[in-house]
């Protein structure tokens, strides 16, 4: 039982983060794809913008790595 | 690296000023500066030029030929020969003479192809509807005479239109037996096809046009055709349309491998000129000298100043000097690496250029980019295969393309090393059939080694980029930038200092150095970056962290192969599991070329330049023939 509760946590760790990542990602990507229709030399700084998020999940992995090594 | 560049003035005879232009427009490496505007007379010469070049570019979209990349410098020099033999007077109105009577012939042939077209569909959508009444004619051809017509009706409509028919008919006693079939179509429209002896075919025709029924009517090829007779006609014209349609097609084709390379070259030349007019026409044709001046790379400076005299002697003067420091800004950006480091130039196009006075990374990304994407993918086996398709890129046409090749040559050079450190090919595949055993460690079982290796490669990666900072800071004494860099440096180096004294055990009395650098961190970062500089260090730990995803991708990709491995167990070597497997490992291979190319590119965009890189360049467009299809870009 207990273990099965450090692995929701450790997949709610990460979980919730992926859906917030996801959703800040869908409304720059749209937003950038129009972006780059209009300016083409934007792209680069479209995939930067678009790649920020994703430090979100990053920490949730850290933190769902931490939980299992330290309580599984 | 960033080419030095020289300020080069070069003062001409203005009689001499259009063989000049040509000379610099050949040598192609002078950036010029843009001076004033046309002048009048010049700009009569420069909007032929334009007209020309647009009616060019007008004839090759006409032609459908798209193919600049395979185009010779052999036929465009060929071209440049040939042309520049005539005199500079006839040279416009002998190349639109030619594109003129060129654009009448190919208009005449496009102009063929869409009648010819129309006529077909028109055919087409005719022989659709009469198919559908095929039935019905065949059963009226027995019947009484009469004649059949066919109308557009609406659906909503068409049983009361029928209803009007029939009781108009019959309360004058006369017989309508109500020969008629209707076929529906698209949006509520559909066609009537009624059959009525010739009597009462005005009246009929009456009535249904007070239902807004419009009569349908064959193309005009079948004029005079009966309706029911018009199908033969009609699918022996299609058949006639279709085959003109591929003798035009085959000639079009025939001329656009014949004259679409010679209408290129010709519109290279003809851009040329274009430009080099442009340069000419903001000159004063009324002084005696004229005046250009632009910048010109250190290296390529002997060649174009002996060139110059060489062909010119003392109608020109050429002088030059190095760019002062308040000049910086107004420099252009020109880079020049080696040939392993140049196809990761790729990297920065996606930037403005770095600053004339700054950093160009194109080395760091070299070494650091397929390290990090190598160490994502880890695999031998998929390191094999990026190896064939890096090999195969390689050759291709295109430049662009020959640079990813030699990017994923490094990348997979660097997989295959961490294939071996983490024991992967294809997955366990290598442990299950030749007993591969791990170099270091086996990441799908233990993360957290992985998980701190990545972590530290993040702080080398960011401390190398701040160091970078300082460097730039110093050199191009902004104080507050060196400053602020410096600061983040020591504070960052205070905590992993602090850790290791932790970790380490050690004692007390040597955290005074941790602290003694984290209290000259935070004077240097406030000095340097007040408040700001302060929230741009939790930025870089967070920063460090972000390496983390090197791990989390790579366990990712390991555990997806790993599963493609258990689907054998699973379903035993049939088909099934073979397919279901090799269909896992295509789609890891696929996301873990383009994961790892996307994460490693963000890690260098995001984390390491955001330290010192500032794309605030101009970038370096020397004065010289547009190659390829860059005018699409400029034009």
């Amino acid at each position: 039982m207990e273990k099965a509760l450090i692995a929701l946590a450790a997949a709610l760790a990460v979980g919730i983060p992926a859906v917030a990542t996801a959703y800040a990602q869908a409304k720059i990507g749209s937003a950038g794809a129009g972006t780059v229709a209009e300016k083409p030399e934007t792209g680069g700084t479209i995939i930067i913008l678009e790649a920020i998020p994703e430090t979100m999940v990053i920490l949730g992995f850290v933190v769902a790595i931490m939980l299992i090594l330290q309580f599984a | 690296m960033i080419r030095k560049m020289i300020r080069l003035a070069l003062w001409g005879v203005t009689g001499k000023r259009r063989e000049i232009i040509e000379e610099l427009h050949r040598l192609g490496v002078l950036h010029l500066e843009q001076g004033s505007g046309p002048s009048a007379g010049e700009s009569a010469r420069l909007n032929t030029l334009r007209l020309l070049r647009g009616k060019t570019l007008g004839l090759l979209e006409s032609l459908g030929w798209d193919e600049w990349t395979s185009l010779s410098e052999e036929s465009i020099n060929d071209t440049e020969k040939l042309l520049s033999s005539l005199p500079a007077d006839e040279l416009a109105p002998e190349i639109g003479k030619s594109l003129e009577e060129f654009g009448k012939r190919l208009s005449s042939l496009l102009d063929e192809r869409t009648a010819s077209e129309e006529l077909l569909l028109r055919a087409k959508k005719a022989r659709d509807i009469l198919d559908r009444f095929s039935a019905f004619f065949r059963r009226e051809d027995g019947g009484p005479q009469g004649k059949t017509t066919l109308w557009l009706i609406s659906e909503n409509t068409v049983q009361q239109a029928l209803a009007a028919l029939h009781g108009a008919f019959s309360s004058r006693g006369e017989a309508w037996d109500g020969r008629h079939h209707f076929v529906p179509g698209k949006d509520f429209m559909g066609v009537l096809g009624l059959r009525v002896s010739p009597e009462l075919e005005g009246e009929a025709s009456e009535i249904l046009s007070r239902w807004k029924a419009l009569p349908w009517s064959l193309p005009e090829f079948c004029s005079g055709v009966r309706v029911e007779d018009a199908l033969a006609i009609l699918g022996k014209k299609s058949e006639t349309l279709s085959e003109r349609l591929e003798t035009i097609s085959g000639d079009l084709r025939r001329a656009s491998g014949e004259w679409g390379p010679r209408l290129a070259a010709l519109f290279l030349f003809i851009d040329a000129r274009t430009e080099q007019a442009a340069v000419e026409a903001r000159l004063d044709p009324s002084a005696d000298t004229f005046t250009l001046h632009g910048w010109i790379p250190e290296d390529a400076l002997e060649a174009t100043v002996s060139a110059l005299k060489g062909r010119f002697g003392d109608d020109v003067l050429l002088q030059w000097r190095h760019p002062g420091e308040k000049e910086w800004s107004t420099v252009p950006t020109s880079l020049n690496n080696r040939p392993l480091c140049a196809p990761f130039e790729l990297f920065l196009k996606l930037l403005r250029p770095p600053s004339y006075s700054g950093i160009d990374p194109t080395t760091a990304v070299a070494l650091f980019f397929p390290f990090f994407s190598g160490c994502m993918i880890g695999d031998m086996g998929y390191g094999a295969l990026i190896l064939l398709l890096s090999l195969k890129l390689k050759k291709a046409v295109r430049p662009m393309l020959r640079d990813i090749g030699s990017i994923l040559l490094s990348v997979s050079l660097w997989s295959i090393v961490w294939g071996a450190a983490w024991g992967e090919f294809f997955g366990d595949a290598g442990h299950r059939l030749f007993h591969l055993e791990p170099l270091w460690v086996e990441r799908s079982v233990s993360v957290l080694p992985v998980v701190v290796f990545t972590v530290a490669l993040g702080a080398a990666h960011v401390f190398f980029g701040l160091l970078l900072g300082i460097y730039q800071g110093v050199r191009n004494s902004h104080r507050h930038l060196w400053m602020e860099k410096a600061g983040n440096l020591a504070v960052l180096l205070a905590l992993v200092a602090g850790l290791v004294v932790l970790k380490a055990e050690m004692p007390r009395g040597v955290f005074t150095v941790p602290f003694s650098l984290l209290v000259i961190g935070l004077a240097l970062l406030i000095a340097g970056g007040g408040i700001g500089g302060i929230i741009e260090t939790l930025g870089s730990i967070g920063n460090i962290i972000s390496y983390v995803r090197i791990a989390a991708i790579g366990l990712s990709s390991a555990i997806l192969a790993l599963v493609a491995s258990k689907f054998l167990d699973v379903f035993g070597l049939s088909v099934f599991g073979i397919f279901l497997a090799l269909m896992i490992h295509l789609l890891n291979f696929v996301l873990a070329i383009g994961g790892s190319a996307l994460h490693s590119a963000r890690l260098h965009y995001v984390e390491f330049f955001g330290k010192f890189y500032s794309g605030n360049g101009k970038e370096y467009t020397p004065f010289q023939r547009r190659s390829g299809s860059s005018w699409k870009k400029h034009s």
